[in-house]
Parts: structure tokens; C-alpha cells; sequence
């Protein structure tokens, strides 16, 4: 179990690391978020700061390693899932910090070397380059045919009212609604704004289809990643009872996503390089007199959050295209939006720590015994217990909707042989009670105490009511 | 022909996307029968809501400038001199120009020569 927690860790690190390093490349007039022309971003003082950026990435991502290792660590282990969240969130806080720093490096250098940009906005558009949008594009049928597979699992449920035990029919509909999700995303790539490089419309023709189909065959294979994902998931959780295949399969994604995505901006970088050494024209006399550059002040706050008043947008692409979106913080439901998202993470964390810090409860009311974690309850008469045993190990079991940290269990479980069942256990005291109940609901409750002894007692306890 | 969409300016954009079209036929970079791109492509490529550009081009086709084909979407209308060139909505706006330049201590000569020049440069092929 720790193990999956920590190539949970391990894979998120990896993805933020690379996030990070992506977000150096020059795209778009900027570096960090920080906007260079062309010229200047490529001057020794800028290579020099990326360089030390990069470093320093490396430098966070070995001590992040290592950092995880401690999840291993005797006085560590019984808080792990706490200490694995507390982490990726000093994590996320490092990397900010990391970003905030080069970023005000670059801003000095800038001020320093006075290079400045054109503060107001100007859009540049070769008409004849925006006639071409939707030519080249890979054909939205395949997203839309991604929509339509991801229904299989709903499907295989509503033909087979069994799995449902395992695997409630309403999560079935999380992969159609990320599909569509998908399809939006396709929406956005191809809705992406070509840069003019030339006053020559063929160059700005050529690099708006070969943008065009690079962005919308990202846009199909990370829906097709989604797919095959959502597929190989729903299949390990109605028929793999091991953990350990779950996060192989979560990691893989994540990968591929990664990958898709460095692909997609490299393939970019590659365009706009082979198309602006072959487009240099009178439209830009100066290096320096870009007027397809502006100043955009630095929008992307600590690196995290993106901030642009002069953006009507309410969502915008991340800064890594590809990789979904973002809220613009500048509009006021831009800042209710993410206050929201920042309440629900604050209490998702809060209740992770009082899982793992909490334990459970079992009171006895006139025949109706309680029992109790932080998040789930189990309420039944005395009456209703056919029978009370005691085991030492639990039947391969899978988590459907509860809590699985490394000490404790609670909430609902599939368990073989019993069935849907109530956990509220303490993974490492190996006797378990299990309840045998009348009525609706699930059958079997497991419980036990935080010790041997404790479990003793309390199966002494159950058992009085044994038929 | 590249559109300069100034987004911080006080002129709508709308106006500078009509500006630059009536501006861009003049100069003969837009020929007569030119398709023009989609309302959905423009919008989307200058980043504005396709109302923006809708209305751009309904005012482009209102003065004539533009026809729009449910089928082939939007072209260049055939230039041709008419009845409708020079009209009271025409003479009004550059006489309201003419009036500024005066008021500002333009003479008649170096009004005459000026608007020559400037005729010259959206004449000129």
C-alpha cells in the first residue's frame, strides 16, 4: 500500500518537474511568462538564467525524490497518506517559489538591458492564413467516436446489474463527460491564433496549417490516451482487486499526456524556427520592433496563476497548450472560482488528515449500535446480527466509495466471498470482526480495535449478540 | 492582407476590422470576388466573440463593400462608380474633415496638397 502511495508521489512530482521545465521554452514572446522578443530571448544573459532555472529544477526534483522516501520511514508510516499530501503541497509551494524567483530575474534583466515592448495590444491577422483554418485539422469524428466508446463501461453495467456493486453506475458517466471535455479541447486547437512571421501570406499560410494539424492531433491522441485510460480503469476495477495495477495504469496516462505534450510544443517551436528564418521582410524592419510582440506584463502569477485584466476570457488555455485550462483570476468569477476550488482542496485535505488521525467510534443506544469514522456511519439493532467471527485476514477486496489510507480503511469495500461490505479497520492489527447483518445494505460489516486486545473486547462485545 | 487590430484602442473593433477592409479594397489588396475568411475564422483568430466580426461584415455589406452568400460565405463585391458613391452621408463626413483642418489654420492650398498626397497613397498599385 505504501508503495502505491509513493508512485502516486513519485508520478506527481514528475509531472510538475516537467511542467516546470516545459514552461522555460520560448513560446508565444515568452519565457516564464515573461515576454522577450525573438532577439533578446536568445541573448547569454537569458540562456544563462534558463540554464540556472533548469538546475535548480533538477536540484528540487532529486531532494523531492528523496523527500518520498521517508514515506518508508518507521515513525512515518502511520501517518503517510498526511505526510504524502503535506508534501506535494510543499512540493507545489517549492516549485512557485523556484518560478517567482527566475521570473523577477528576468524582469530585472529586462529592466536592466531596457527592453521594452510596445505596451498596447496589437493583433495581427493575415486573412488569407485565417481563410485556412479547418483544412488542415485531424477530423473531429474521431473525438466524437471517443465520446461515443466511452460509454462502453455504462453500457456493460446497465447489461450486467451485478458489477454495479462494485462499481456504481453513476461513475461510469466520469469518462463520457471527459471525452466531451476532449472535444472541447479539440475546439480550442483549432480556434488557436496563428502568428503572422511574414507579410507574404504564403509563409503565414504554411505555418497556420502545419500549426493547425499539430495542435488538433495533440488534441485526438490525448483524447484517445483519455479513452484508452478510462477503458483499462473501469476494467481494473470491476476485475482486478490489486492496487498496484490501478496506479501503473494512472501513471501511464499521466505519461503519455506529458509526452503528447512535449511533442505538441516542440513540434510548434520547430514551425514557428523553420517558418520565421524564412519569412524575415519589411513587416518587421527592427528585430526589436516586433509589432506582433507586446508587453503582457507578467500573467502568469507565481507561475500557477493566470492573471490578465485585458483578457475577456474567463477560461484560457494552460500555459502548456494541450494540457487543458485555466481560470483567468483577474474577473471577479475568476476569483470566486478558484476561492471555491482552494475550499474544497482545504477541506479534502482536512478530511484526509482527520481520517488518518481520527478513529472510530462504536456506542450502543437501546439495542442500536453506531458504528462511526469521519466520513462514514453504519447504524443497526442488535437484532438484526445473524453472526459475529473473527478472522485474520481479509479476502481480496476492492475500495468502491471510502477512505483506503496505510492504518486505516473505512467506508464501502467489495470484498470476495462477502460481497459489499462497511470497513472500519485498523490495517495493522491483524484480527478483524466481521458482522453478519439482516436486511438491506451491505451484508457484512468489518470492524476491529486499535489493538489485539482492544479487538478482543470487542469482539467479546459483538459476540453477546450472536444468534 | 493583414488585418492591425489595435485591442487597447478607443475605436471598436469592429470599426477597425471595416476600416481596414474598405481600406485594404482601396489599395487593391483586396481584389473584387476575394473571399473573405469565415465570421467563426475571423473571430477566432483575432480572438474576439463572433458578434465582433458579425457585425463588421454587416456594415461592409450594408455599404456595398462586401456581398455575402449563405453558401460561399463572404466576397469582395465588384467595384463600380454609381449613383450611390458620392452621397450626402459621403460629402457631410469629409466636409466635417475639411472643417477640422480649417479650424486647426490649414490653408486652402496645403489643404488641397496634403489630401492629393494621402489620395495618392491608397491610389497607388
Amino acid at each position: 500500500m505504501i508503495w502505491s502511495f509513493l508512485i502516486i508521489y513519485w508520478v506527481v512530482l514528475g509531472a510538475m518537474t516537467a511542467s516546470a521545465l516545459f514552461f522555460r521554452k520560448y513560446q508565444n514572446h515568452q519565457i516564464l511568462g515573461i515576454t522577450f522578443s525573438k532577439v533578446h530571448a536568445q541573448t547569454t544573459e537569458v540562456q544563462k538564467i534558463l540554464k540556472s532555472y533548469q538546475k535548480v529544477c533538477m536540484i528540487h526534483f532529486i531532494g523531492s525524490f528523496a523527500a518520498g522516501l521517508l514515506m518508508l520511514w518507521g515513525p512515518v508510516k502511520p501517518y503517510v497518506d498526511f505526510y504524502m499530501q503535506l508534501i506535494t503541497v510543499v512540493l507545489l509551494l517549492i516549485i512557485s517559489v523556484i518560478l517567482k524567483t527566475y521570473q523577477d530575474k528576468l524582469i530585472v534583466l529586462k529592466t536592466n538591458n531596457q527592453w521594452i515592448y510596445a505596451a498596447k495590444s496589437t493583433v495581427l491577422v493575415d486573412m488569407d492564413a485565417s481563410r485556412e483554418k479547418g483544412k488542415s485539422a485531424v477530423s473531429v469524428l474521431w473525438s466524437w467516436l471517443f465520446v461515443v466508446l466511452s460509454f462502453i463501461p455504462t453500457i456493460y453495467l446497465v447489461l450486467n446489474p451485478d458489477a454495479q456493486k462494485y462499481y456504481p453506475i453513476i461513475f461510469s458517466l466520469i469518462g463520457p463527460v471527459m471525452q466531451l471535455l476532449m472535444v472541447l479541447m479539440y475546439r480550442q486547437a483549432l480556434n488557436h491564433h496563428t502568428l503572422v512571421l511574414s507579410d507574404n501570406s504564403q509563409i503565414n499560410k504554411a505555418l497556420a496549417r502545419k500549426q493547425e494539424h499539430i495542435n488538433t492531433l495533440a488534441a485526438t491522441l490525448t483524447g484517445l490516451v483519455m479513452l484508452l485510460f478510462w477503458i483499462i480503469l473501469s476494467t481494473s476495477i470491476t476485475y482486478i482487486t490489486d492496487p498496484m495495477i490501478g496506479m501503473c495504469v494512472v501513471a501511464v496516462m499521466i505519461i503519455s499526456v506529458l509526452v503528447i505534450a512535449y511533442w505538441q510544443q516542440k513540434k510548434t517551436r520547430q514551425a514557428e524556427e523553420h517558418f520565421y528564418k524564412n519569412s524575415r521582410s519589411e513587416l518587421f524592419d527592427d528585430e526589436d520592433e516586433n509589432v506582433d510582440i507586446y508587453e503582457q506584463g507578467n500573467l502568469w502569477k507565481w507561475g500557477l496563476f493566470y492573471n490578465n485584466p485585458n483578457d475577456s476570457r474567463l477560461f484560457v488555455p494552460k500555459r502548456i497548450a494541450g494540457m487543458g485550462w485555466t481560470i483567468n483570476m483577474a474577473k471577479p468569477i475568476g476569483k470566486i472560482f478558484m476561492l471555491v476550488v482552494g475550499l474544497v482542496l482545504v477541506g479534502a485535505l482536512g478530511i484526509t488528515v482527520a481520517s488518518s488521525v481520527t478513529g472510530y467510534e462504536i456506542q450502543e443506544n437501546n439495542s442500536k449500535i453506531t458504528v462511526s469514522s469521519v466520513m462514514y456511519h453504519s447504524t443497526f439493532t442488535t437484532d438484526k446480527i445473524i453472526s459475529v467471527e473473527m478472522i485474520t485476514k481479509i479476502p481480496d477486496s476492492t475500495r468502491t466509495n471510502g477512505y483506503g489510507g496505510v492504518t486505516k480503511s473505512s467506508g464501502h469495500f467489495s470484498v470476495n466471498g462477502y460481497g459489499p461490505c462497511m470497513f472500519y479497520i485498523y490495517n495493522d492489527v491483524n484480527e478483524y470482526i466481521v458482522i453478519h447483518l439482516d436486511g438491506d445494505g451491505p451484508q457484512y460489516v468489518f470492524v476491529n480495535g486499535k489493538t489485539t486486545e482492544e479487538t478482543n473486547q470487542l469482539y467479546d462485545y459483538f459476540n453477546t449478540f450472536n444468534r | 492582407m493583414i488585418l492591425k487590430i489595435d485591442m487597447s484602442n478607443d475605436i471598436p473593433i469592429y470599426q477597425q476590422i471595416r476600416n481596414q477592409i474598405v481600406f485594404g479594397v482601396a489599395k487593391g489588396e483586396l481584389k473584387s470576388g476575394e473571399s473573405l475568411p469565415t465570421v467563426r475564422q475571423l473571430a477566432a483568430d483575432i480572438g474576439v466573440n463572433p458578434m465582433t466580426v458579425n457585425k463588421a461584415y454587416a456594415i461592409l455589406k450594408n455599404e456595398g463593400t462586401i456581398i455575402i452568400d449563405r453558401r460561399h460565405g463572404a466576397k469582395i463585391s465588384l467595384k463600380s462608380m454609381d449613383s450611390t458613391t458620392f452621397d450626402m452621408d459621403f460629402d457631410q463626413r469629409v466636409i466635417l474633415l475639411i472643417s477640422e483642418a480649417s479650424t486647426r489654420g490649414a490653408k486652402k492650398e496645403e489643404l488641397s496638397e496634403h489630401i492629393s498626397k494621402l489620395i495618392d497613397i491608397v491610389y497607388q498599385t
